[in-house]
């Protein structure tokens, strides 16, 4: 085999290892990533008006397909790490001849598929429930594809810094609970003095790049959003692979 | 390259900071390829942190690591190491979602096998340590002993020239403890460096070519079983057991036989001149009188005993005087 083949191989098998999770915890993913923003949707929904559901619709979708994205990437994986680190894992690995740039993509990549199903549920009754064009779907695959590797990027990154798997959970639904409400809240409702952490959320990118898709339109404020993204996902695919590596010392 | 020792070690130090603690502290050795090596020595001695050291794990204060002639230097070797070195640490098994046959499958692959290789492999490794029937088990359901013997497969596979393996045995049976020093033999006996960690001195006796003894982060004494056994060779020791009931008290039996006998209940333990044991033990048996001792037996020294006496302290206390 050639390096390149070798390269290829061995994510495939590290990829195969990270999706062996699939078989336990399907379930919890699917409930967890879908519950979560679809039953935030259903709330708002509930308490608004026709026209209010008219004005704040797009807003509240894309918040919630993020979050659907957030649940999985940022927080399971968060914690999903920090099990990995506490219990040996990373260094099995670090004792194989795999680059920690390898590993990492493939828990990422494990990561965006598992928060696939929650996704794509959330768009669907979503826009059902704010009867908004399904034409959004299209907008949201590059969404879901940076958008995941982004957050995952940062929750990869609080798994390594959390001490426990107790504590990376906490740490995580702290994160959480930011893209949940600067992603939902409409930008002009959200207080000025938030605006700094608004702009360093890759969240808050997803949610722009997605909202425009729910009106079958297309701009170039979306590639713009959509670039913004893929670089937050590059940065925090370097940091977590090198600098924030957790020290075995 | 191959005509270079698998690891030389010269001078290694691991201090690590607040509270400063000096784990390993001028250790140096060297293992051959084809040669079984063990690091014995007490808990804390400091033999996981050298061996995690060896693998890239953590990274020497000062002092050099060489695998086959090339420095080892801290991250950028770690592929080197690792397509080099299989190294079971000493800890549980992660990556429980997985099924036995897989992990050990996808170890051998990840090692740069190929698939239909590693399933070979696989497959000879489960059915030697008798677990070729939990291959389709998940990793999390299994007891210690089979995530152990799991684990070893998986340092296994892939037929590493270097094998380092961390208290291997600890949750093992007797019985597959054999099967697995025969393994580990097997290895060194195809050409492959076997660097064993391990504080169960009587199986290092006959698994291992060669021995280092270490205690608070020094090596205190290497060589062959053999070779260290020597240190003791002038001495043999002798065991006593009293008969439960008999007139004789072990103390007073002790006091006769050696002034640094030991005594725990009806037993006496005593180290004395080789060449005086036989008078020795008749003297004792001639004190006790018939049937008032349930055991006597002179012992030539096992290398255990060269362990506990370096450990006490008295044989080095021996060749400083």
């Amino acid at each position: 085999m050639s390096a390149r083949e070798m390269r290829v191989h061995r994510f495939r098998v590290l990829f195969a290892m990270q999706m062996a999770r699939v078989r336990t915890a399907w379930r919890p993913y699917l409930i967890v990533s879908s519950a979560m923003p679809l039953g935030i949707a259903v709330l708002l929904r509930a308490v608004m008006s026709r026209a209010q559901a008219d004005i704040y619709g797009r807003q509240i979708v894309a918040g919630s397909v993020v979050l659907a994205i957030a649940m999985t990437g940022l927080v399971m994986l968060a914690q999903r790490v920090a099990a990995l680190r506490e219990n040996g894992a990373l260094d099995y690995y670090g004792t194989l001849p795999v680059g920690r740039a390898s590993v990492i993509a493939a828990v990422l990549s494990s990561f965006a598929v598992f928060s696939l199903p929650g996704t794509v549920i959330v768009l669907v009754l979503g826009s059902m429930l704010f009867h908004l064009s399904l034409t959004a779907v299209w907008a949201a695959a590059p969404v879901w594809f940076f958008g995941s590797f982004a957050l995952a990027g940062i929750g990869v990154a609080l798994g390594f810094a959390a001490p426990d798997e107790q504590l990376a959970g906490m740490y995580s639904n702290l994160a959480m609970m930011a893209v949940l409400f600067l992603g939902i809240i409409p930008a002009a409702k959200v207080p000025g003095w938030l605006g700094p952490v608004r702009a360093v959320l890759p969240s808050t990118y997803a949610v722009d790049a997605l909202k425009p898709g729910f009106g079958g339109t297309f701009s170039g404020g979306q590639v713009w959003d959509l670039l913004i993204l893929a670089c937050f996902g590059v940065a925090s695919f370097w940091l977590v692979s090198g600098p924030l590596w957790p020290s075995a010392d | 390259m191959r005509h270079a020792p698998a690891y030389e070690i010269r001078n290694l130090r691991k201090v690590y900071d607040s509270p400063e603690v000096v784990a390993n502290d001028g250790i140096s050795f060297t293992v051959e390829p084809g040669e079984s090596f063990g690091l014995l020595g007490p808990n804390g001695a400091g033999k996981s942190t050298l061996v995690r050291q060896l693998v890239g794990l953590s990274t020497p204060t000062s002092g050099e690591i060489n695998l086959f002639g090339e420095k080892v230097d801290g991250r950028r070797q770690a592929k080197r190491i690792g397509r080099t070195v299989a190294y079971l640490p000493q800890g549980s098994l992660s990556l429980g979602e997985l099924k036995v046959g897989e992990a050990v499958r996808y170890t051998g692959m990840l090692r740069g096998c190929n698939e239909a290789t590693a399933i070979a492999e696989t497959q000879e490794l489960l059915d030697v340590l008798t677990i070729a029937d939990l291959a389709d088990r998940p990793i999390r359901k299994l007891s210690g002993g089979q995530k152990r013997l799991t684990q070893i497969a998986m340092t296994l596979v892939g037929r590493l020239p270097v094998v380092i393996l961390d208290e291997p045995t600890g949750d093992i049976d007797p019985a597959l403890r054999l099967t697995i020093w025969e393994l580990v033999q097997n290895r060194a006996g195809a050409g492959a460096a076997v660097i064993l960690v391990t504080h169960d001195v009587a199986e290092a006796e006959h698994a291992l070519d060669r021995v280092a003894i270490m205690d608070r982060g020094k090596v205190i004494a290497a060589g062959t079983p053999a070779e260290l056994k020597s240190e003791l060779s002038h001495r043999t020791r002798l065991e006593i057991v009293v008969a439960d009931g008999a007139a004789l008290d072990a103390t007073s039996l002790a006091r006769e036989i050696a002034v640094d006998a030991r005594v725990r209940g009806r037993r006496v333990s005593a180290w004395v001149v080789a060449d005086e044991a036989i008078r020795i033990l008749e003297k004792a048996m001639a004190m006790a009188g018939p049937g008032a001792l349930e055991d006597a037996r002179l012992i030539t020294p096992t290398l255990e005993d060269v362990y506990m006496e370096l450990r006490d302290g008295s044989l080095s206390s021996e060749a400083d005087s």
